[in-house]
């Protein structure tokens, strides 16, 4: 059966990246750090109060890319880090694979809820960028740990 | 479900790794089969059994708990 997974040698090549560009975009996004030459015009079709209109026309408008480059590397690596195969990608790990990738979706839903209910405004806004992540995070921590228990359970051996 | 696992492991004296490189597994899934922690594929069983030349009922056998739904 094809399990539509990544090649294993890329594994921890995505993990650093992510990482990696997941921390920066933290930072970015709680303390507006950016580099100001990656402050250019982009292509804005559902933006239709055009506020920056009277500089530039049309569906146009001027924006810092850092935050959205560093979502689109720590989502694309991010995915890479979670489901590119093991050294041996047999059964009892797929079984892993699908029960972190449940709780995944359990843990992440709970804390949109929670945040829904709790975060209003613009921090909203942030936490839900965030809140992307956490899929992610939550399977990789809970894969791993599942990892770690049967290799000490079967270390005691 | 019981499972013989070791007792064929011993016969042919074999370890876990053993096992697990003729069936292309990891030993870890071999120890949590042993353990009766997790219930291998049909497919992982009968390449278990045609490593041992045993049927596959010889190494694993159901039991009455295994009817029960809620487990």
């Amino acid at each position: 059966m094809k399990n539509y997974l990544f090649l294993h040698r890329y594994k921890m090549f995505a993990t650093l990246i992510f990482w990696f560009s997941f921390i920066t975009l933290i930072i970015t996004e709680l303390n507006e750090w950016r580099f100001e030459f990656l402050e250019i015009i982009v292509f804005s079709p559902a933006n239709s109060s055009g506020f920056l209109s009277d500089i530039v026309p049309g569906p146009w408008e001027y924006n810092n890319i850092q935050d959205e480059i560093l979502i689109i590397i720590a989502v694309m690596s991010g995915i890479v880090m979670c489901f590119s195969k093991e050294k041996i990608e047999d059964e009892l790990i797929k079984e892993i694979r699908k029960s972190s990738l449940i709780w995944a979706l359990y843990v992440n839903y709970t804390l949109f809820i929670i945040v829904s209910v709790l975060i209003y405004g613009m921090p909203y806004i942030k936490v839900l960028v965030l809140n992307i992540f956490t899929p992610l995070i939550v399977f990789y921590i809970r894969f791993q740990w599942m990892k770690y228990r049967l290799k000490t359970a079967s270390d005691e051996e | 479900m019981k499972n013989k696992l070791k007792v064929y492991r011993a016969i042919h004296d074999y370890t876990q790794q053993d096992l697990a490189d003729k069936i292309q597994v990891s030993r870890q899934t071999i120890n949590t089969i042993e353990k009766g922690k997790y219930v291998p594929s049909t497919l992982l069983a009968l390449k278990m059994a045609q490593v041992f030349q045993v049927p596959v009922q010889d190494i694993f056998q159901i039991e009455d708990t295994d009817w029960n739904p809620s487990k």
